[in-house]
């Protein structure tokens, strides 16, 4: 693979973005070395002729059973709300997402 | 120690000397327990012993006992669980910072159905973060060591298991397999290890890594244990939907058979560039001898696409898929959590503080086949290189009934040998990871100890569906090699 080594940070930067991990500098760059010597072992699949192969043959194969829809009671809700670090009323509490911009003003 | 001999006794021992009267729960549970108490300072084969739940669990089952109430097939057997497996009102921590203070309000299917059995289980075994690793090495809870040799990793990512199993803390143990998980560590202790079917066993309660590849099996030091337990974790369950429905065989059947006439065993002739051990190698053709005694068919087969391929292409699905496995964790509902401003900030710094590094490059490698830029080259690609290991096995099994492998490349490595280089320790994954792209079940089982006193395993290899012709092989090797046997702390020199 064709890649300078800032390019290679700057892939893994946004692959962190992506996955939502935060990364130190120090991460990002053992990562980065690490990466393209991975991917190059990757790369060896390309040797494969792949041109008429099917890639996801079960999904016509082997159909998802279903299991019969009955009510099962169950009530241990607590426990697992105590598992959060937030929660309040029986719901999980998150940091807001949505601001009034009009009191900022 | 006092009673020492119940830490090499086999499940069917000790059931065997409850149901006479010998003994009872509670003599085996306090020696097992007292026993792990002071191994555990060198091992670490356990994240969480659970004495209370074990002593109060066993204090329960003799009172069954003297009320001569029905003893279940595994009734009074201590039983090790690889940590990534859900113990209701246990910590569950899958080795990870992550889920250090999880505790899960159920148990998977299999760990109920051990407990209906009578199992007692004993605790929550060491393992790599998230299964990630084939050393124990990657585990936020420290490394777990061989017990052949305290200088030797266990293998991984089940090393906690099979050390267990290997040490005498429990004759059972189970784990799981996603790349040969259970197969690989079980060579490096010595002691049986299965990955079933892929559908055979129910995955629900396992937390996952990769759903197209996990499954959970059993390690045991007796064939006949590993079948019985084998028998009662397979029970179907609408959990999960990959469990196929259909009955199962009775697998301990399997194991009376003195024969292999008119059955296939292939062997690989030529590893070609492949570097393997030669003592891999001799325990190989010693196998494949007692094979042919009993009567089998010894034939060469060619797997050329799996050996070349294998590895790439597992290295792409698994991390794709456990890019996704892992996004639950988000420091919202369980988990480690950091305080934030706002929900990306909590999600970044949750992740970024709760994963430890080899979780971190795996998801970062599975985000980017996943992406625009890889999702053609990588990806996809890869799941066709899947369908044609698939297709390769599916050509070897016309001619062979099952195949006589190298469980791992090489011998148990030094501790700290490989853990900075990825791509070298992915190598020890080699002949077990084309076994989970194919969905096939595997066997590893110790023939032979090394010049150096380390175990030297091999594996079986059948068409899905058909542990009972792996157990059928094993049982006439196992016949000639005799049973896995325990190391225990004062034997090792």
């Amino acid at each position: 693979m064709d890649i300078t080594p800032e390019e290679l940070v700057e892939e893994v930067r946004r692959m962190a973005r992506l996955a939502m991990i935060e990364l130190n500098k120090e991460e990002t760059k053992q990562i980065a070395e690490q990466f393209k010597s991975i991917l190059d072992q990757l790369q060896t699949l390309r040797e494969l002729d792949t041109s008429d192969i099917n890639p996801f043959p079960l999904e016509d194969r082997d159909p998802t059973p279903w299991r019969s829809d009955e009510v099962v009671l169950w009530n241990r809700y607590n426990e697992v709300l105590s598992q959060a670090p937030a929660s309040e009323d029986g719901y999980f509490k998150v940091p807001q997402i949505v601001r009034d911009d009009r009191n900022e003003e | 120690m006092k009673n020492s001999k119940f830490l090499k006794f086999s499940a069917f021992d000790l059931m065997s000397g409850y149901s006479k009267g010998e003994f009872i729960v509670s003599d085996v549970i306090e020696t097992v327990l007292e026993y792990i108490e002071i191994n555990e300072r060198n091992l670490n084969a356990l994240i969480t012993p659970m004495y209370e739940e074990a002593r109060s669990r066993a204090w329960m089952l003799d009172a069954a006992l003297a009320r001569g109430e029905d003893l279940g097939p595994l009734f009074g057997v201590p039983v090790v669980i690889k940590d990534n497996i859900t113990t209701d009102g246990v910590r569950t921590t899958c080795g990870s910072r992550m889920l250090e203070n999880w505790i899960p309000p159920f148990s998977a299917h299999v760990v109920r159905c051990l407990e209906r059995a009578g199992a007692v289980v004993i605790g929550k075994a060491n393992m790599d973060e998230f299964a990630m690793g084939s050393s124990t090495e990657y585990s936020a809870f420290g490394p777990t060591l061989n017990p052949w040799d305290l200088s030797k990793v266990p293998g991984g990512s089940s090393g906690g298991s099979a050390a267990s199993v290997a040490a005498g803390y429990a004759p059972i143990a189970l784990g799981s397999d996603t790349g040969g998980s259970i197969r690989q560590p079980a060579a490096f202790c010595g002691v049986y290890g299965l990955k079933p079917t892929y559908g055979l066993v129910s995955r629900y309660g396992l937390v996952a890594f990769a759903s197209s590849l996990d499954q959970i099996g059993p390690f045991a030091r007796d064939l006949k244990d590993l079948a019985l337990v084998l028998q009662i974790i397979s029970e179907p369950d609408d959990c999960d939907a990959t469990c196929v429905r259909k009955e199962r065989p009775n697998y301990l059947e399997f194991l009376n058979e003195s024969s292999l006439e008119g059955f296939k065993v292939g062997y690989l002739s030529d590893y070609k560039s492949l570097e393997i051990d030669e003592e891999v190698k001799k325990a190989v053709t010693e196998a494949l001898k007692i094979c042919q005694d009993a009567g089998a068919e010894i034939i060469e087969v060619e797997l050329p696409i799996s050996a070349r391929y294998g590895l790439p292409c597992y290295y792409t699905i698994a991390p794709a898929e456990a890019s996704s496995s892992l996004a639950r964790f988000d420091g919202v509902r369980y988990g480690f959590s950091v305080e934030a401003e706002d929900l990306q900030e909590l999600y970044q710094k949750s992740r970024g503080g709760g994963f430890g590094p080899e979780v971190k490059r795996r998801i970062l490698i599975g985000t980017f086949v996943l992406s625009s830029s890889g999702y053609e080259t990588y990806y996809l690609q890869a799941q066709k290189a899947r369908q044609l290991v698939v297709k390769e096995f599916d050509e070897v099994f016309l001619k062979a009934d099952v195949l006589l492998l190298p469980a791992t490349p090489t011998l148990p490595f030094k501790r700290g040998e490989k853990i900075l280089d990825p791509v070298k320790v992915y190598m020890a994954d080699l002949f077990t990871i084309p076994v989970n792209l194919a969905g096939l079940p595997g066997l590893s089982m110790k023939v032979s100890s090394s010049s150096s006193g380390l175990p030297v395993g091999i594996q079986l290899v059948s068409k899905k569906f058909c542990e009972g012709d792996i157990l059928k092989t094993a049982s006439i090797i196992e016949r000639a090699v005799g049973p896995a046997t325990t190391i225990m702390g004062g034997d090792r020199k």
